[in-house]
């Protein structure tokens, strides 16, 4: 190798970083040279090999931009702001983010169940008449995965990232909840909210609670935004009818 | 919010932003976290700069920054200016090895953090030594002599891989060796 010639200029004349004129006293010290030649061709290989590993790399689930009437940007930005509050006020509140018992979660049953059971699960495609949900989900990288109708209600499995798990059930209400209400811990996460005379209740174990926070104050404002949604109402109305007495 | 120029440019960076998560994560379910945060971010900007160079060196700053804050909860911040002494390679040093892909890959997984970032902007990415400079806060001559480093100590973790069977690059290199 030429004395003349660092690695780092044979590492920048790779990368096409040097001055025309370096760049020519190094090509040329290249040609006089077969070691450095091999030297940069072998720097040539690592940079194209680098290169390339993200092509074949399997894509995880990549938000959606806003769609005609869906979700816009500026209302999940408000729903950030939502969360933070929401978050601001279960750690302001002393005792407001107990171990929650599991006898005051009645669907957690149901969720644990569900999760004793997902195997390998494929995403779905959300129903007719719940697509508002999905900017929200999409943007937090949870993709529905179980979709079950019951008499009673619906039930939305989705899949995230590190195999974590989130319930959405709708149902018809049982009580009155003003807006949205929360409680969070290490272990359980809940949330639940009225819209459009339906209850909406979500459920996950070990969330990280911003997250959980976020797509809780998501989907509150998209299922306020949707109340009036003639699919929306169908598709609740289709979960919560009961069979016909004979 | 984000104009159809600036959705485009997030539909193409994508998968880089996907490649520099992964090299900048100890593991692929981290860094599909990282990649969804840094999306949920951006996504949710109020503003995005609105010519391309900026537009991308934004959006891998914000990837950076939710890293670093993650290291900085789990009180593992690393020494981002890795200084390690590499053995400069000798001439003609590693030239008999097979650089394949495979082999790539696996020696750039056994990095340091700051080695993995340096070759994940310059080689994944594809930033200049300015841009990359830019993002790093650093002179473009510091970024010069951490991409050195870094292709050094690459090559020396190749070196110290003995498992590593070389895999021809092609098969049809392989075949054409077979009938030799």
């Amino acid at each position: 190798m030429t004395t003349t010639i660092t690695q780092c200029q044979l590492n920048a004349f790779v990368d096409g970083e040097l001055p025309a004129a370096e760049a020519a006293q190094v090509a040329a010290a290249i040609a006089a040279d077969p070691e450095l030649a091999q030297s940069a061709a072998r720097l040539h290989r690592i940079k194209a090999a680098l290169g390339s590993a993200c092509a074949d790399l399997p894509l995880p689930a990549t938000p959606q931009p806003a769609r005609r009437g869906s979700f816009a940007p500026a209302r999940l930005a408000a729903c950030f702001g939502l969360a933070a509050m929401v978050l601001l006020l279960v750690a302001s509140v002393p005792g407001s983010a107990p171990n929650l018992p599991v006898r005051e979660l009645p669907r957690l049953a149901h969720h644990d169940q569900w999760l004793a059971h997902a195997g390998a699960q494929t995403e779905l495609a959300l129903p007719a008449g719940a697509e508002w949900m999905e900017p929200v989900m999409s943007a937090s990288g949870l993709q529905l995965v179980h979709y079950e109708q019951g008499p009673e209600r619906t039930h939305f499995g989705f899949k995230g990232p590190n195999a974590c798990r989130l319930s959405l059930f709708v149902s018809a209400p049982d009580r009155i909840v003003a807006s949205l209400q929360m409680a969070l811990s290490d272990e359980i996460q809940h949330a639940h909210w009225h819209s459009g005379g339906y209850a909406f209740e979500m459920i996950a174990r070990d969330m990280a609670t911003a997250r959980f926070a976020t797509v809780a104050a998501g989907l509150q404002q998209g299922s306020r935004a949707h109340e009036d949604d003639a699919g929306l109402r169908v598709a609740l109305l289709q979960s919560a009818r009961l069979p016909c007495a004979s | 919010m984000l104009d159809q120029t600036q959705q485009a440019l997030l539909m193409q960076t994508r998968r880089k932003l996907f490649g520099y998560a992964c090299a900048l994560c100890e593991d692929i379910g981290a860094a599909e976290d990282l990649y969804q945060d840094t999306m949920l971010r951006v996504m949710t900007a109020r503003m995005m700069p609105e010519e391309s160079t900026a537009c991308r060196l934004w959006l891998f700053r914000i990837m950076r920054n939710l890293w670093i804050d993650r290291l900085r909860a789990e009180g593992r911040l690393p020494d981002f200016d890795d200084n390690a002494e590499v053995e400069e390679l000798a001439q003609g040093q590693g030239d008999d090895q097979v650089v394949n892909a495979l082999a790539v890959r696996q020696a750039f997984g056994k990095l340091s953090k700051a080695h993995r970032e340096i070759l994940a902007l310059v080689d994944i990415c594809g930033f200049s030594y300015a841009e990359a400079a830019e993002m790093l806060d650093v002179a473009p001559g510091t970024i010069m002599s951490r991409v050195s480093r870094a292709r050094a100590a690459l090559v020396v973790k190749m070196q110290d891989e003995k498992n590593v069977i070389a895999l021809p690059l092609r098969r049809s290199a392989r075949r054409l060796g077979e009938r030799g």
